[in-house]
């Protein structure tokens, strides 16, 4: 789905540097609205690899400084866990019991 | 901000984007006010999903009327929703079987495709299910039917808001009510941290935080927010589909489009199932403890041995908005006209938001309404005030 010219930000879900600016143009002036109306930081990462860089965007776009702008809340895990793993530690620590 | 309007509508979750859409399609001027981002409480944090099978012929007609809605919504508001019908499978545990018969004959009655399922063919159309290790009695199987779908909730709230606006609705995020004036019984304006809004109407859309609306303007409505367990969720990376995710009375779930599953814990609160303690979240935390993740993967586990392997990615907490009697409060405030109460939907507010907004707007603008929907007003609460102590109330 790659497009020529763009600058993929988000490689999850594919999202262009493009269509970024075009979102932070709309009104979606928030890394947390930026992320619910494009789903950029919602994959595997989980914002580590692009959500920096979507915070400059804004603060270059919209005259913020960095610290004006609202982080999106981190939600644990912080690196993907296999459901395996933590179901297994419910089990173990029923034995121990 | 605009200085004065017809309604000042407070909550941009599904309820309140709804009901700002629906009012401008009358050509009233309405104003959302939000003090997050939309789909800021418990509408980001639902599964977005609508089902027909509630408590009840009365909650179970409710929902066949929001989903009718729900069907038609990608095409009137030009957008994709990622709306789906479900084809979808509910598990009966040991014991359950006898009032999974009694709702399938209720579903059937209203015209909603269902039917039993025996282990056997559980096994056959969904094989990677473990049902000898759950222990599965039976199960329905709903399919090919509007009020079971399910929509993404973002995309949905972000549509109804867009074509609010499109249709004259201002939309206000990060502008946070911070009182509400009364002025001699009568409704005068609503007070942000932007300034102050004239209007005669005020829709309290707030979910968790609707008792603290209603509070500002000397109302008490008997509405919490409440940690149920079904309120926390977790999302998985994609995998390939599956046929069906099985849910029961232990887990809810289903899988998007883009082949990630989104799954929390079952059985929450119903009418007939109201838990005996009920205490409120006092500073909103929306964390979901290391217990329920893990508690939830041993069910997934359980339920499908093969999801071990599947990471997940993240998880989130989240509240209910809760009445005593886990039905909604809806309606103008008998003790002040012009407050319109579309709270309290006790973990149901994505799936009754479409019928709700309809019976609002019908209230606002002097049409005919829904009769079930009347009997949702606050009134029903009012001799029994005392009965309920004062965690009910907000104010805290």
């Amino acid at each position: 789905m790659n497009r020529e010219g763009e600058t993929i930000v988000c490689f999850c879900e594919d999202i262009a540097e493009e269509e970024i600016v075009k979102a932070i143009k709309e009104g979606y002036i928030t890394p947390k609205e930026i992320k619910q109306h494009l789903r950029v930081g919602m994959g595997e990462c989980q914002g580590r690899g692009c959500m920096p860089q979507i915070m400059k965007l804004i603060s270059q776009k919209t005259g913020k400084s960095r610290e004006e702008i609202l982080t999106p809340s981190d939600r644990p895990p912080i690196i993907p866990v296999p459901v395996g793993l933590l179901g297994k530690i419910v089990k173990q620590g029923a034995k121990e019991e | 901000m605009k200085k004065s309007a017809g309604v000042v509508i407070i909550g941009g979750g599904i309820n309140g984007c709804t009901i700002a859409y629906n009012l401008s399609k009358e050509n009233i001027d309405a104003v959302l006010l939000e003090k997050g981002s939309l789909a800021n409480g418990a509408t980001g944090r639902c599964g977005g999903m609508i089902w027909s099978n509630q408590s009840g012929v009365e909650l179970s007609k409710v929902a066949i009327n929001s989903g009718e809605r729900f069907a038609e919504l990608e095409q009137e508001l030009d957008a994709d929703l990622e709306y789906e019908l479900a084809d979808a499978l509910t598990l009966a545990l040991p014991g359950e079987e006898e009032d999974f018969r009694k709702a399938i004959d209720l579903q059937k009655s209203l015209g909603v495709s269902i039917e039993w399922l025996e282990p056997d063919e559980i096994r056959k159309i969904a094989p990677y299910i473990d049902v000898d290790n759950i222990p599965v009695a039976g199960g329905y199987h709903v399919f090919d039917h509007p009020a079971n779908a399910s929509v993404n909730p973002f995309y949905t709230v972000e549509a109804f808001a867009i074509n609010a606006r499109r249709l004259g609705a201002e939309i206000y995020t990060y502008t946070e009510v911070i009182g509400i004036k009364v002025e001699n019984g009568k409704m005068e304006s609503v007070l942000t941290n932007r300034g102050e809004i004239k209007t005669h109407i005020v829709v309290n859309a707030a979910g968790g935080w609707s008792s603290d609306m209603a509070q500002m303007a000397g109302i008490k409505i008997p509405t919490m927010p409440y940690p149920d367990r079904g309120a926390a969720a977790l999302v998985t990376e994609p995998l390939e589909p599956l046929p069906y995710f099985p849910e029961s009375n232990e887990i809810w779930g289903r899988q998007t489009k883009s082949g990630q599953i989104v799954a929390g814990r079952g059985g929450f609160i119903t009418p007939e199932n109201i838990p005996p303690r009920m205490e409120p979240v006092y500073n909103y935390s929306t964390e979901a403890g290391l217990d329920f993740i893990q508690e939830l993967s041993e069910i997934m586990q359980r339920y499908i041995p093969k999801l071990s392997n599947v990471n997940i990615l993240r998880y989130w907490g989240g509240f209910f908005d809760v009445t005593p009697d886990a039905l909604p409060i809806l309606g103008e405030a008998d003790e002040l006209k012009g407050l319109i109460l579309a709270c309290g939907c006790s973990g149901h507010g994505f799936c009754f938001s479409q019928a709700m907004g309809k019976f609002i707007t019908d209230l606002i603008v002097e049409r005919e309404k829904s009769k079930i929907m009347e009997s949702f007003n606050l009134r029903r609460f009012k001799r029994e005030y005392r009965e309920y102590p004062g965690r009910w109330f907000g104010g805290h």
